[in-house]
């Protein structure tokens, strides 16, 4: 499964903004990032929580520009990224959601829930799947047993 | 069953009351954690969340270096028993706006468990229990295929 399947809308700030407003925009969405676009909407770079704290931690100003703390280029996950992939990287940067990256653009948003939720999904299809054969090998075996005893084969 | 115990996370980023903001923010970025906790493993104080510090600090635009963790952790944070089931974890974390719980045994701090830990335990778990199943099935595979050649006319004539 590609993690391009399960990309969400991502939540954005102009690059004109101050850190400030991307602040009030991170702490208000449920998201781990914020998309910093310029005018064109062309995405710019992302700030995360870790951004904003390393602003803090250097005792940068709120009403700072928003690029100057970002992380840019924009870093993410390709697309075309086996979700196994992504969940490896997101486990390692401890990230709840991780942006979709495609040539330097910003298609959207992966959340570490969805790929747990469609996992567990298609896992609880399969193992149906697995217990209907399951317990159609045992019914068998009970009768092919019941018929050779009935035969004295057994 | 899994419990509390095999799915939290015993690194503990302990913070005294007395540092700041500044020294807080550092703390997070450097251990990538969303959550601190203040005082020590003997006696917990309270927690102190990221999102304290990002809204102290570039909202409420107060001063990093003369705010000290004492004056804005949370003294109310949410506890769970390193014997609980994971059924509990799930449930509790509904209730958790911050998806962080302090693992205590007996007043002393054992682990966090935070919503990311729980999703990676749910994940590990379906997955083991999915490759058991396929075991289990392959056996009894294997049987099946046994005794439809025991009462073919192949079998007939080995056995």
């Amino acid at each position: 499964m590609k993690t391009g399947k399960l990309v969400k809308k991502e939540v954005q700030v102009l690059e004109s903004a101050s850190i400030g407003e991307a602040a009030r925009i991170l702490l208000s969405s449920s998201d781990d990032m914020v998309v910093v676009v310029n005018k064109q909407n062309a995405p710019q770079g992302v700030i995360t929580a870790h951004d904003l704290l390393s602003h803090v931690s250097k005792k940068g100003s709120s009403s700072a520009i928003v690029t100057s703390a970002m992380s840019a280029p924009c870093i993410g996950i390709h697309p075309d990224t086996d979700i196994d992939e992504t969940l490896k990287v997101m486990d390692s940067e401890r990230l709840r959601k991780c942006p979709v990256v495609n040539d330097n653009k910003v298609l959207g948003i992966v959340s570490m829930k969805d790929i747990v939720d469609y996992d567990n999904s298609n896992i609880r299809f399969h193992r149906s799947l697995q217990n209907g054969i399951l317990v159609g090998f045992v019914l068998f075996e009970i009768g092919l047993l019941w018929f050779s005893h009935l035969r004295g084969v057994l | 069953m899994i419990t509390v115990k095999n799915v939290m996370n015993v690194e503990i980023p302990f913070i005294s009351p007395n540092e700041n903001l500044q020294k807080a923010a550092a703390m997070l970025k450097e251990k990538k954690t969303r959550i601190l906790v203040v005082g020590g493993p003997n006696k917990v104080l309270g927690v102190l969340p990221e999102e304290t510090v990002l809204r102290e600090v570039l909202l409420n635009k107060k001063n990093p270096s003369s705010i000290k963790v004492a004056v804005v952790m949370h003294g109310a944070f949410h506890t769970i028993s390193p014997c609980e089931s994971f059924e509990e974890v799930e449930m509790l974390f509904k209730g958790n706006p911050h998806g962080r719980l302090l693992v205590m045994d007996n007043g002393k701090i054992e682990g966090i468990i935070t919503e990311l830990d729980m999703m990676a335990a749910i994940r590990d778990f379906t997955r083991k229990d999915y490759i058991v199943q396929d075991a289990i099935l392959f056996i009894f595979g294997i049987i099946t295929a046994f005794f439809i050649f025991y009462f073919s006319p192949a079998g007939y004539l080995l056995f």
